[in-house]
């Protein structure tokens, strides 16, 4: 993606839609928010595996991390509208993309090219379950070699996934996630312990990326003074 | 000649205006947006947003309601039913009428 600061909505700009919905992760918040629960669990289990804490203290902050990890999934227009509130709207304003994919038939002016499908931030959902699915697939790996193998799947699944998505990813940006699981063949670690790395790796992965993202963010958007009333004269 | 040309007399001027058109084009690609967001979008002024945005209001075209966000007040505008149908005449006039001959 075009990560170009100075128009939070530039990249994909095929449509007012789609623009729009790529302006919905120019301030890296939804990668934080989806990124913390995935770091917390990952860390706990790591933790636990390592005979750190207890595994009560293991079971309690899974809980957290899976009743955030939900409240992200079902509630992240609310959650993520409650942050942008204070961070993005006062700066570079609000904007609500399509509800639904709009149709491949043409769009409300009935032109002769019709629009094409803008994809909407509620598939954040769909993304969450994507990096579920992919930090997961470690849970049937086994063995030093597993977790590289796996993190390497889970890259070309993010790269491939987010291609056509509002928040595509770069090769660059997702080999961090292939090139840590293979750092991890280094470390010398339980197989238990293994099992959390991609939870632990993907989180921060996330994590970092949003941070950067909204670094750059911040950065590049001031916030300015409020602008004077809208006049209907 | 294209029997359609003579249709552009009867263009909606409102709209064919550039500014108030791109305003529109925003506006119908997504479900609603704020006064800052055209206002980055489009690279307008705040007076001429303001001023192209109370026209379109007054037509019916755009719907402008007060909203927060938390505690962030918010101008939030979307195109109305009529604005969408007064888009679609305009787009398929224009598109018509210059249409090369035979098409």
């Amino acid at each position: 993606m075009s990560e170009d600061t100075q128009n939070p909505a530039a990249g994909q700009a095929d449509s007012a839609g789609r623009r729009a919905a790529a302006y919905w992760f120019s301030d890296g918040l939804p990668e934080i928010v989806l990124g913390l629960p995935y770091l917390i669990w990952g860390a706990a289990g790591l933790a636990w595996s390592l005979d750190i804490g207890s595994y009560r203290a293991f079971f309690a902050v899974t809980m957290v991390a899976m009743c955030g990890f939900f409240a992200v999934y079902f509630g992240d227009r609310k959650i993520l509208d409650f942050l942008k509130a204070r961070v993005t709207y006062p700066r570079t304003g609000y904007v609500r993309p399509p509800a639904i994919p709009e149709s491949p038939s043409g769009g409300a002016t009935g032109t002769a090219n019709p629009k094409p499908r803008d994809r909407n931030v509620t598939l954040f959902r769909d993304s969450a379950y994507t990096f579920f699915v992919a930090f997961a697939i470690v849970l049937w790996a086994d063995g030093r070699w597993g977790v590289p193998v796996a993190m390497t799947i889970a890259t070309v699944l993010i790269y491939v996934l987010s291609r056509h998505e509002a928040r595509p990813y770069s090769w660059w940006t997702v080999s961090p996630i292939a090139l840590a699981g293979w750092a991890t063949a280094c470390l010398d670690l339980p197989p238990k312990s293994r099992q959390f790395l991609p939870l632990l790796i993907g989180g921060a992965w996330l994590l970092a990326r949003g941070t950067w993202t909204l670094i750059r963010y911040l950065r590049a958007h001031p916030r300015p003074a409020p602008l004077e009333p809208l006049s209907h004269e | 000649m294209n029997d359609r040309l003579q249709d552009l007399a009867q263009i909606d001027r409102l709209i064919h205006e550039p500014a108030r058109l791109m305003i529109l084009k925003i506006l119908e690609g997504v479900e609603e947006a704020d006064f800052l967001y055209l206002l980055r979008e489009g690279g307008f002024t705040q007076g001429n947003l303001s001023g192209h945005l109370a026209r379109l209001e007054e037509a019916g075209y755009v719907g402008i309601e007060k909203k927060f966000k938390g505690k962030f007040p918010l101008t939030v505008c979307r195109l109305t039913p009529k604005g969408q149908r007064a888009l679609a005449g305009y787009s398929e006039t224009l598109l018509a009428a210059l249409r090369p001959p035979g098409k």
